[in-house]
């Protein structure tokens, strides 16, 4: 599969030099050293660039295909920039071939001691397999669970779902959150999506953290709740996404039982 | 003899040529705007007005994405000059476009930017005689052809118009970050998701 798609990949983009970073159910996403179409970019990182492509299915009526291709393309740019709008920490969009399933962004995060990017769950396994349990819940990790819930809280307040939260779809920047990934993205002003987004990210804490997930998932609900401020029809929202939120662990993430 | 050469690094085999004049009087601008409606073979070029060019960056990212749509059939534009034009708006008519972007012979002067995509150039001789014939066409001096810096051209685009073309009103701003680099990724993005 991977094979087909960098060949794929390599025959739209020839002469850009590409390096896999992971791979979707539904697009790979590659680094590279070369910007599109300047050398001075005003970007944090000035020097590396991500490539999210979607390669065609096979499967698919070809027509059909290259419709999905390009709403699906088009759709995620649309919310990455309504994010840069509302000023949430995300990925900048450099540029996209929304026909041929492609946009270039901004590259965020580090290289950790590990050799891992420096994503949230990267942070905390590297915390948590050499430090002390003490130092797996310090103030600085409650920090970057806070800000992470805030993040959230900040996305929600905006009627923005990301769909697929995880502590792997959070990069962090000298320590600072940023969403990646906004595949599965979607508008709600729905408390019901909402608590859906944060139960999802609660499970994927709970299974990929689960020593320390307790507290964890506390400061990430400390720092959704702080989003919200103290005006109060906001505080009436946050309670409603709470409520839903509590219903929803009680049930699971599906409203009914088909499907 | 001052201007830019931008080579793409997945189109190669393109010279990007741009060049900067300051200050071109309302009747030459009101000749280049006829000769270009007549379909002149002279005034093959993209021409800009500098009112809503936010940086470099911006208006290289609206080149790339022009040449990227000429190659990949995705283009709206009959030209890539007026498909350049069509890129740097953020609102899907390409009238709207030229109104804002191209000549603006509404003020008794105007700054210009001359674009021109060529086919691949071996030497900078035939860019310095494409200069010389734009700076025949506006009847301009050495003086008026300026270099293409980021701080000239932030310095003459008003913010205020510029928020409401590209519908940044209600964008949060932060204020500890550079203005320009914050209006210039909005803009590219807004352009990006133009109609779509």
């Amino acid at each position: 599969m991977t094979d087909r798609v960098v060949q794929l990949v390599e025959d739209i983009l020839p002469g850009i030099p590409l390096q896999v970073v992971s791979q979707g159910a539904e697009a790979v996403v590659f680094r590279t050293g070369v910007h599109p179409y300047t050398a001075h970019p005003s970007l944090t990182n000035p020097n590396q660039f991500i490539i999210k492509y979607r390669p065609s299915k096979k499967y698919r009526h070809p027509k059909i295909d290259a419709s999905i291709t390009k709403s699906r393309t088009a759709g995620e740019v649309k919310f990455m920039h309504r994010l840069a709008k509302a000023g949430i920490n995300a990925p900048n969009v450099v540029s996209a071939d929304f026909k041929r399933g492609l946009i270039w962004m901004e590259h965020l995060g580090e290289v950790l001691p590990s050799g891992e990017v420096s994503s949230f769950k990267n942070h905390l396994w590297s915390v948590e397999r050499t430090r002390s349990p003490d130092e797996c819940v310090s103030e600085d990790i409650q920090r970057i669970c806070e800000q992470v819930g805030q993040l959230i809280g900040q996305l929600h307040h905006n009627d923005m779902i990301h769909g697929d939260l995880t502590s792997s779809n959070i990069v962090l920047q000298k320590k600072v959150p940023y969403l990646i990934d906004f595949g599965l993205s979607s508008y709600s002003g729905l408390a019901e999506d909402k608590a859906v987004d944060l139960y999802v990210l609660e499970r994927a804490i709970q299974s990929t953290h689960s020593m320390y997930a307790y507290k964890y998932n506390q400061w990430l609900l400390k720092g959704y709740e702080a989003a919200y401020g103290t005006n109060k029809q906001n505080r009436r929202k946050y309670v409603e996404v709470m409520g839903k939120l509590e219903d929803v662990r009680q049930r699971g993430r599906k409203r009914s039982m088909l499907g | 003899m001052v201007f830019e050469k931008v080579v793409f690094p997945s189109y190669p085999h393109k010279t990007v040529f741009i060049s900067v004049f300051a200050n071109v009087p309302k009747n030459v601008l009101s000749v280049v705007k006829t000769k270009l409606i007549e379909g002149d073979p002279n005034y093959e070029l993209c021409f800009l007005n500098t009112n809503y060019i936010i940086s470099t960056e911006y208006l290289y990212s609206a080149i790339y994405k022009a040449i990227l749509n000429f190659e990949t059939g995705q283009s709206k534009a009959k030209t890539l000059n007026t498909e350049i034009i069509f890129n740097l708006s953020p609102v899907n008519n390409i009238m709207d476009a030229f109104k804002r972007f191209g000549v603006d012979d509404s003020q008794d002067q105007s700054n210009v930017i001359c674009i021109k995509v060529i086919d691949y150039v071996s030497d900078g001789n035939c860019l310095e005689d494409l200069n010389t014939h734009i700076s025949k066409l506006l009847h301009t001096d050495a003086s008026q052809n300026i270099p293409l810096q980021d701080a000239y051209l932030f310095k003459t685009v008003d913010i205020s118009k510029f928020k409401k073309i590209f519908k940044l009103n209600d964008a949060k701003l932060s204020e500890s970050e550079n203005l320009q680099i914050q209006l210039t990724r909005l803009a590219i993005g807004a352009c990006l998701i133009r109609g779509n």
